[in-house]
């Protein structure tokens, strides 16, 4: 049973107590809130996501409500709590949403550490993975979202999720964070798309979230074998050029991206390179976002990848 | 003088075409290196040796002029090795 089987006033009436238990890839997540802006708006991006039973195991427990004092009335602000502890700085309210998707990418980058974690995006076509690392503002989650807007999978917008061992990539679809520009870019890309209301002032500018298609979230334990590396770019005006790069530089580019490398140690090398010994690394550079589809659905896997 | 390996074998190291990464145990330090160096490397994980030695163990002939320049080669690649800890020099 999934989300949009509640009623709206009921979820709202669950997220107050005893919270929403969802499936979200191989996390099992519970939110509570009485904030009713976002209980619409989870109601909305999570309406897809199936729901888990509330004494199964939980892997993050997250709460987002008012704090005590002034700030729950004069300029009412929003805190976020994990497991009990307050792990950031209070936001104001009307950014309840992003601070909720920050949260839960925050939980998974700091203890998901059975997994590689890359700061990419990673879609998937014919069962392989393209993987984007890129940091922010580079044009990562706008490429995303139009590329599964037109065929692609979305496995995660913002964290890849390696498995050790075979280092197939572990889905983790999620609402697809966009900012500034990008908003409407996508809207105009892709008018069926559904969006979160814009917020405004956030320290990443403006933010709104698109709802990850229902098969992308369907096929969430769906692994993929991972395929190519691509470093996107978008520069307005430019040609579109995707430029091979050598396993060993990506390789160091790749781990410069990824968040726990260094604690996972040798392990962590051995993921990165068995990456690298299934990939082709490439630099990627665009500014129309239809060549800059054609270009992926032109990618081949190496010979013999399975 | 003899070149010493500083890492605990087996090394850590995967190569693709003419470059390698070596992830340094110790230090937690992932190098990008060229095959060269990681020939250098692998041979010293068998034993110290001096850059004569080495070059001779790299060289495909005896030509001495070809090893007189190998050893100078060498002594310059371990050198930058050795300014990122990964080898040292030994009078031993």
């Amino acid at each position: 049973m999934n989300l949009d089987s509640l009623a709206p006033a009921e979820l709202a009436r669950r997220l107050v107590a005893p919270g929403i238990h969802l499936q979200t890839g191989q996390f099992q997540i519970c939110i509570q809130s009485p904030l009713p802006g976002l209980a619409a708006n989870i109601g909305l991006l999570y309406a897809d996501y199936p729901l888990a039973p509330a004494d199964g195991f939980t892997d993050f427990h997250v709460r987002l409500g008012p704090p005590a004092g002034l700030r729950r009335w004069l300029r009412p602000q929003v805190i976020f709590e994990f497991d009990s502890a307050l792990p950031f700085k209070p936001l104001p309210r009307d950014q309840a949403l992003p601070m909720l998707e920050w949260g839960l990418n925050w939980c998974v980058s700091s203890y998901a550490n059975l997994y590689l974690i890359i700061h990419a995006a990673v879609i998937e076509k014919n069962g392989f993975a393209a993987i984007l690392p890129a940091p922010p503002g580079s044009g990562k989650s706008t490429l995303c979202a139009a590329l599964i807007n037109r065929g692609w999978r979305l496995l995660s917008d913002e964290l890849t999720l390696v498995r050790p061992g075979d280092h197939k990539i572990v889905p983790l679809p999620r609402p697809v964070s966009l900012k500034n520009a990008s908003i409407d870019v996508i809207k105009a890309y892709e008018p069926s798309a559904v969006f979160s209301r814009k917020v405004f002032d956030t320290v990443k500018g403006t933010i709104a979230h698109m709802k990850p298609p229902t098969d992308s979230v369907a096929r969430a334990n769906d692994v993929a074998q991972p395929a190519w590396v691509v470093f996107p770019k978008y520069e307005p005006g430019a040609a579109t050029t995707l430029a091979p790069i050598s396993q060993a530089h990506g390789f160091m580019r790749l781990a410069d991206n990824t968040f726990n490398y260094s604690s996972l140690g040798r392990h962590g090398f051995d993921a990165v390179a068995g990456l690298m010994d299934a990939c082709n690394c490439f630099d990627f550079t665009y500014s129309v976002i239809d060549e800059a589809i054609a270009t992926f659905d032109a990618l081949t896997p190496r010979p013999g990848l399975a | 003088m003899n070149w010493c390996l500083n890492a605990v074998p087996p090394l850590a190291l995967r190569c693709w075409g003419d470059e390698c990464v070596l992830y340094d145990v110790a230090s937690g330090d992932t190098h990008l290196i060229q095959r060269f160096a990681a020939a250098l490397l692998q041979r010293l994980e068998q034993s110290p040796a001096d850059a004569a030695t080495l070059a001779r163990y790299l060289a495909a002939d005896d030509d001495a002029v070809v090893l007189a320049a190998l050893t100078t080669q060498i002594d310059d690649v371990l050198d930058d090795l050795a300014s990122v800890e990964l080898v040292h020099r030994s009078a031993a």
